[in-house]
């Protein structure tokens, strides 16, 4: 037996699905129209997306570009300063004209500096390497500066030395005086040599 | 264009799927109506009836790819359809669940038939927003307590107290019209 509520839930169900409601307005008109605002938002946002991916392709060139840019820059730079330096050295002993004695004195300092010097090359290989200077002792002995085969090479050996405030230099003539007197000279001064450096020097 | 699809659901969905506006009117002529008034049960007033209705189409041409043909296309869009009038009636209204009533009460009770005579659109009118939401996925839509609880984001006990309680509300409502109708006949 149906009771009240199945009767009632049956008519109202009935009703409603046989009723039908004609809009009140242009229901159509509206969802085209935001059918077609959806379309083209989303081809705004390909278009964006495309824009986007350029300008990060673009900006991930040029940063790639600056970044190749300053390390061809650098040994350049380096070669200059070393040129520039090994100039200003090379034509200070030309001035000064050094004396021959002052030479051993730098045969020691190269001897000394010339660990250091290996550490540059290391460092800067490829500024040096254009340059093809190797420090030897060989180059360094010969007395007159002329005759140095390549001038960099010595200009390399003096920016490293520190600056001499007096030179002392031992004439080949007052050191055989020295050596044929020996005996007078140790008598007069208990063993001291301050000979050499009172009575050559005045000479 | 009609005369084209026939009643090869088949094409007019393939048509559907491409977004081709020539279907989708068809598919709307055939559906408005029938549509508005599942919308109109839920929602009282036509004009927000007819809003939700332009929302529903829109989510059934932007998401008809999704449709597997597992279903009716129908029942899928009419199912689109009764969701966004939920939705609707959630974002703009704030709907009260009463607390669950005691197993009692669920009992049918045995009235004598009435007449067929009455509008079921005013009895839906006059029940509150949640009792109406709950009586018509039961009713209309054939929804089990579980997937209204789902649905609703309620528990089962509630769904089944509040469709009591629809029930209770609808059969005053009625009685009391036939009151009316009786007092004027006479």
């Amino acid at each position: 037996m149906k009771t009240f509520k199945d009767n009632i839930e049956f008519e109202i169900k009935k009703q409603i699905e046989e009723r039908e409601i004609a809009p009140s307005r242009d229901l159509w008109s509206e969802i085209d129209l935001q059918n077609n605002n959806n379309h083209r938002s989303k081809s705004k946002i390909n278009w964006f997306l495309v824009a986007a991916c350029l300008m990060l392709t673009l900006s991930l060139g040029a940063v790639l570009l600056f970044l190749n840019q300053p390390s061809e820059i650098q040994p350049e730079m380096v070669k200059q300063t070393r040129k520039n330096t090994s100039e200003e050295i090379i034509k200070n002993p030309v001035q000064n004209n050094a004396p021959l004695a002052a030479q051993n004195n730098d045969k020691k300092e190269i001897k000394t500096t010339t660990p250091s010097q290996n550490k540059e090359e290391v460092i800067s290989a490829v500024a040096i390497g254009q340059n093809k200077l190797i420090p030897t002792e060989t180059t360094v002995k010969k007395p007159e500066i002329p005759q140095i085969s390549n001038p960099k090479l010595l200009a390399k050996a003096d920016s490293l030395k520190t600056p001499v405030k007096k030179k002392k230099y031992v004439d080949p003539s007052t050191l055989l005086f020295s050596v044929e007197h020996k005996d007078v000279i140790e008598k007069t001064k208990d063993g001291s040599n301050v000979a050499t450096t009172i009575d050559l020097n005045a000479r | 264009m009609k005369l084209l699809f026939g009643n090869k659901k088949n094409d007019l969905l393939s048509l559907l799927k491409k977004q081709d506006p020539a279907a989708q009117k068809i598919f709307y002529e055939q559906n408005v109506k029938r549509f508005l008034s599942v919308s109109k049960s839920y929602v009282s007033d036509l004009y927000q009836a007819e809003d939700c209705l332009i929302k529903a189409f829109c989510k059934i041409f932007k998401h008809i790819e999704s449709f597997r043909g597992e279903s009716n296309l129908d029942s899928w869009a009419r199912r689109i359809v009764v969701n966004e009038c939920l939705n609707f009636i959630k974002s703009h209204k704030t709907v009260f669940y009463l607390d669950e009533i005691n197993q009692s009460f669920h009992e049918d009770i045995h009235e004598p038939e009435i007449d067929c005579d009455f509008n079921a659109q005013d009895l839906l009118d006059q029940l509150p927003d949640a009792y109406r939401m709950v009586f018509n996925l039961y009713v209309l839509e054939g929804y089990s307590h579980q997937e209204i609880a789902d649905t609703l984001q309620i528990s089962i006990p509630v769904s089944k107290t509040q469709l009591f309680r629809a029930k209770e509300k609808l059969r005053k409502i009625y009685f009391q019209q036939q009151k009316k109708v009786r007092n004027e006949n006479v």
